[in-house]
């Protein structure tokens, strides 16, 4: 049995199987050389079985668990706004699509028989109505200016927010 | 006082005691904080990463399903974390410079005079510190948190094998020190 670096740190490590063992014993026995070398690696693994362990800061826990605390609670305020933002947005895209539909409805004239669908295309006429004044020509840059507004102040907040948190 | 195990820890802290992951944090931190320092050479540093490391655990802890040992799970988001750290900081290259097979530079800076009892503990820290990241995470891993070769392959993404190729190495390193230094008996 040829007796390497590797052998070595297997009988270390006790992964050498019953043959393995037997033949390493009987090399180790018969040279003095490779019993040195065993006795060194032996040592050095001794050695790192020493090793410090090092700690943090005493108050390392008290600490983080401040943070986790501060970070992981969104403050109540913040979701309120993020909510009510995430609201505007969502009727707001909701009525355009609807609006939209409505449109797109009522240039096909229905069949007699879809006479709920009719009744369906009256309710979103009447709802996207004011939209459609609101979109009108003469207030329709007003409007965008609004929204441009609402949406960069709505990102800054959200950016803060995921600062916050993070 | 009964001790309660890390699944146990896991179950209250995701019913909503939120207190309860003090207790995982004091459990695990010296050995985090460890294999980090070793990895990142730098103790304020290794001190922030671990901060991070705990948030990161706490906000994933939903995502811990149990099927391998919590220790397993966080360890390896510190390894990723302080990996991530070292390429972010360009500080990779630097310390693969003192590369594993530049047995010169390693030995020349242990000078270690017989008779010292402390000596062995400094140098082989000493050691610990130069080697590459990978290495001191094995060394770290296997010797101071026990852990299997499997296990830290599981960690570090690496075969039992290479981990073994890693520690044999580390081993070597060492050993080579000691012989050049005439330290077998004050070591025995």
């Amino acid at each position: 049995m040829k007796i390497t670096d590797e052998i070595l740190n297997r009988y270390i490590d006790g992964e050498l199987t019953c043959q393995e063992l037997k033949d390493f014993l009987i090399e180790v026995d018969s040279s003095v050389q490779i019993k040195e070398q065993l006795n060194i690696l032996q040592t050095a693994s001794n050695s790192f079985k020493k090793i410090n362990e090092y700690s943090p800061s005493d108050d390392f826990t008290s600490r983080l668990m401040l943070q986790l605390n501060k970070k992981l609670k969104p403050r109540t305020s913040d979701k309120i706004f993020i909510f009510s933002i995430s609201s505007i947005f969502i009727v707001l895209s909701l009525t355009i699509i609807g609006f939209i539909l409505a449109q797109i409805i009522g240039t096909n004239k229905p069949a007699q028989s879809l006479v709920i669908g009719e009744n369906i295309i009256g309710v979103l006429g009447t709802i996207a109505q004011p939209f459609v004044s609101l979109f009108s020509s003469s207030s329709i840059s007003l409007v965008g200016a609004i929204i441009s507004f609402g949406i960069i102040i709505s990102g800054y907040f959200y950016f803060d927010y995921q600062k916050t948190t993070r | 006082m009964i001790k309660l195990t890390d699944t146990e820890i896991i179950e209250s802290v995701k019913r909503g005691n939120q207190s309860d992951f003090s207790i995982l944090i004091d459990r695990h931190k010296n050995k985090a904080f460890s294999l980090l320092k070793r990895m990142l050479k730098n103790e304020m540093e290794a001190e922030e990463v671990l901060q991070d490391c705990y948030l990161k655990a706490y906000k994933a802890l939903s995502n811990f399903k149990g099927e391998a040992k919590f220790s397993t799970w966080f360890y390896r988001i510190v390894y990723n974390t302080a990996l991530t750290r070292l390429s972010t900081k360009k500080r990779k290259i630097e310390i693969e410079m003192a590369s594993i097979d530049d047995h010169n530079y390693l030995t020349s800076d242990f000078d270690i005079h017989p008779g010292e009892k402390d000596a062995m503990v400094k140098l082989v820290n000493n050691l610990i510190n130069k080697l590459p990241q990978k290495n001191a995470a094995v060394i770290s891993l296997f010797y101071l948190d026990g852990m299997s070769c499997e296990e830290i392959g599981e960690i570090m993404k690496l075969t039992a094998n290479n981990v073994k190729i890693l520690l044999y190495r580390s081993r070597n390193i060492l050993k080579d020190i000691i012989v050049e230094n005439n330290l077998v008996e004050e070591l025995r």
